[in-house]
């Protein structure tokens, strides 16, 4: 044991090691340089009731399938610690979530504004810690962001939002422009900042699978998924073969009609309304299956600690192959459509760039990510459910653009089909649950799950019956500065280019505000 | 060759549909509005204690429902020893007065 590290655990493809609060940075940038790892997380958790400090908790990820936390104690009495910012700029954004949920100052941190919270939130009051009870009233203070600004003649402010012209959710951009070219966008997001991980902690797991479910409406069953793996990791419960088949299905499911979706957002955004009304028949043919299958369009209540509710029978199985069979067939249409028109491809290509450096310091996931490069899918390289049992293919492209995103998300839906087929074919007949009876105390679990925006993480430290501390991660996290990064790098991007970067990265606001 | 397999001009048909001027149908596992049905109800609690968000309310007398907290999930189907609560395939359920959507049965 080097100097420095007060404890370390191993256990099956996970290490645990708990440093000297002096130690965490340097340990942190050694596994996220020397290892190539990934930041998962990184967050704290409020254990002063019984180890008497706050402790943070970095997640790295390595390939193949390793997974290193490193933990620190933070004293009681004015928190702070070393910023990692600085060296592994992935970190900004959970640094300055910590310092508003927590109160624990990340000192030397770039850029140490207000995140997560909504503006009139007081700065002394942080709603993750202990003391503050789940259904507190939080007092109103006068409060104001302060936005980067950019001066000179002939620079103009755009400011967009919160509220806008479509039925969407609510988040504000400041674009700084000189002309038609944008020199700076800034996001402010967090108005619907709902206290999820607080109200996690006062429910029961049963319970907690319900609230897992809306975290984030249209990702709503690869969020459970990881909710119930990370339970089940705790209680050291394996599911049954049928149980791990059914949610590959229903994963899958999940990813076809979110792409289609995406797809169809680009071609209209691009004004190609006939393309973008056949993969919106795609997605309303899927979405109409799963209420068929489950009885939910949005395929919730299926999932539960130690497995799932709802088995597919026979005839449901045969509907969904009927349904692939004319999904590929209509995919293949309308990739003749797109690929040849030049009134897209004249506005995909080249808009909103994203070089491969840039991806890898964001710690980029999903398809964007894969669109610029980076080779990186937990469904192959930290598998789950039923992944290691069927063989597919990651898809990945090294321009970076629009054009690049959407060949990406082509790409998948063939592989998602394909995987819904192998499923299908090699399903075993087992039960589809079994019962978790005790779920220990004091235990942590966590589980990524390639959600179709990107992988979603959920850790668990969990308590009397309930999550003594819950963790979520949504992959629009990740993704929200890319959109600042696209639109300002590349081969300058004008205010309408704004629209089609967003459709192509189409990220969540319910899932970032928790 | 593989040309002719293509759906191309052969993609004929409505995909929409005439709702709400016809009514839909959903699928035979839709989960809609809570029904009780009163003649199978012992009025057990079984359900009210299961329920997630707690919309379930059971007196002596009846069941009441709060179909603005109801999320769906079919717990309360899963958990009735007389098989008297079921998700019907209601799904029509706005209203413009808030207290509408508490039911009794």
């Amino acid at each position: 044991m080097g100097s420095g590290i007060k404890s370390c655990d191993v256990k099956d493809n996970q290490i645990f090691i708990l440093l000297e609060k002096d130690t965490f940075p340097e340990v942190a940038f050694k596994i996220y340089k020397n290892y190539d790892a990934t930041l998962d997380t990184l967050h704290a958790s409020d254990e002063r009731e019984f180890q008497d400090n706050f402790r943070i908790y970095a997640l790295f990820s390595v390939k193949p399938d390793l997974f290193i936390t490193i933990a620190t104690n933070v004293d009681r009495i004015n928190p702070s610690f070393r910023s990692l910012t600085p060296q592994i700029y992935s970190a900004n954004w959970y640094e300055r979530e910590i310092r508003e949920m927590f109160g624990i100052e990340p000192v030397t941190h770039p850029d140490p504004r207000p995140l997560v919270l909504y503006d009139n939130w007081p700065v002394d009051f942080h709603p993750l810690r202990k003391d503050v009870e789940w259904n507190a009233t939080v007092p109103s203070a006068k409060t104001e962001y302060p936005f980067k600004r950019v001066n000179g003649e002939g620079t103009l402010e755009i400011p967009v939002g919160p509220v806008h012209a479509g039925i969407i959710e609510p988040g504000h951009f400041r674009f700084s422009v000189a002309g038609e070219p944008i020199i700076n966008l800034e996001i402010r997001l967090g108005y619907v900042h709902k206290g999820i991980e607080k109200l996690s902690e006062t429910m029961p797991y049963q319970t907690g699978v319900f609230l897992a479910e809306r975290i984030s409406g249209d990702n709503s069953f690869s969020h459970v998924t990881a909710y119930c793996q990370a339970v089940e990791k705790i209680a050291n419960v394996d599911v049954p073969g049928r149980a791990k088949y059914l949610r590959t299905v229903f994963l899958e499911l999940e990813r076809l009609y979110n792409l289609c979706r995406d797809i169809a957002g680009i071609a209209l955004v691009t004004s190609y309304n006939v393309g973008a009304m056949h993969a919106y028949i795609m997605q309303e043919q899927i979405m109409q299956l799963n209420e068929t299958l489950t009885g939910s369009r949005l395929l919730r209540g299926i999932n539960s600690v130690g497995g799932v509710k709802i088995d597919i029978s026979w005839g449901g199985i045969n509907k969904i192959k009927e349904l692939l069979i004319l999904l590929k067939r209509e995919m293949d249409d309308f990739v003749n459509l797109v690929s040849n028109l030049p009134s897209l491809l004249d506005r995909t290509q080249n808009t909103g760039i994203l070089t491969k450096t840039v991806a890898r310091d964001l710690n980029l996931v999903g398809p964007v990510a894969r669109a610029s490069g980076i080779d990186r899918d937990v469904r192959r390289d930290h598998p789950y459910a039923a992944y290691s049992d069927l063989t597919f293919k990651v898809v990945t492209q090294q321009r970076g653009d629009v054009q690049g995103r959407f060949n990406v998300k082509i790409g998948e839906i063939y592989e998602s089909i394909n995987i819904i087929e192998q499923a299908l074919a090699k399903m075993p007949d087992t039960t589809i649950a079994v019962e978790v009876k005790e779920i220990p105390k004091g235990k942590i679990g966590f589980s990524l799950v390639e959600a179709p925006r990107g992988e979603a993480i959920h850790w668990i430290y969990s308590g009397e019956g309930r999550p003594f501390r819950h963790k979520i991660r949504d992959p629009s996290f990740c993704n929200w500065l890319a959109m600042e990064a696209a639109v300002i790098g590349g081969a300058g991007n004008i205010v309408p280019d704004f629209p089609l970067i967003n459709k192509s990265m189409n990220l969540s606001y319910s899932g970032n505000d928790l | 060759m593989f040309k002719i397999l293509k759906l191309g001009r052969f993609k004929k048909g409505i995909i929409t549909t005439k709702y709400p001027n016809e009514p839909y149908r959903p699928g035979e596992n839709y989960k809609g509005m809570p029904v009780v049905d009163p003649a199978h109800c012992n009025k057990v609690g079984a359900c009210a204690k299961v329920c997630p968000t707690g919309a379930i309310n059971v007196t002596s007398t009846e069941v009441i429902i709060d179909i603005g907290s109801c999320i769906f999930c079919g717990a309360c189907e899963k958990a009735c020893p007389h098989n008297a609560i079921k998700l019907s395939q209601k799904f029509e359920l706005s209203t413009k007065v808030k207290e509408h959507l508490k039911v009794a049965f």
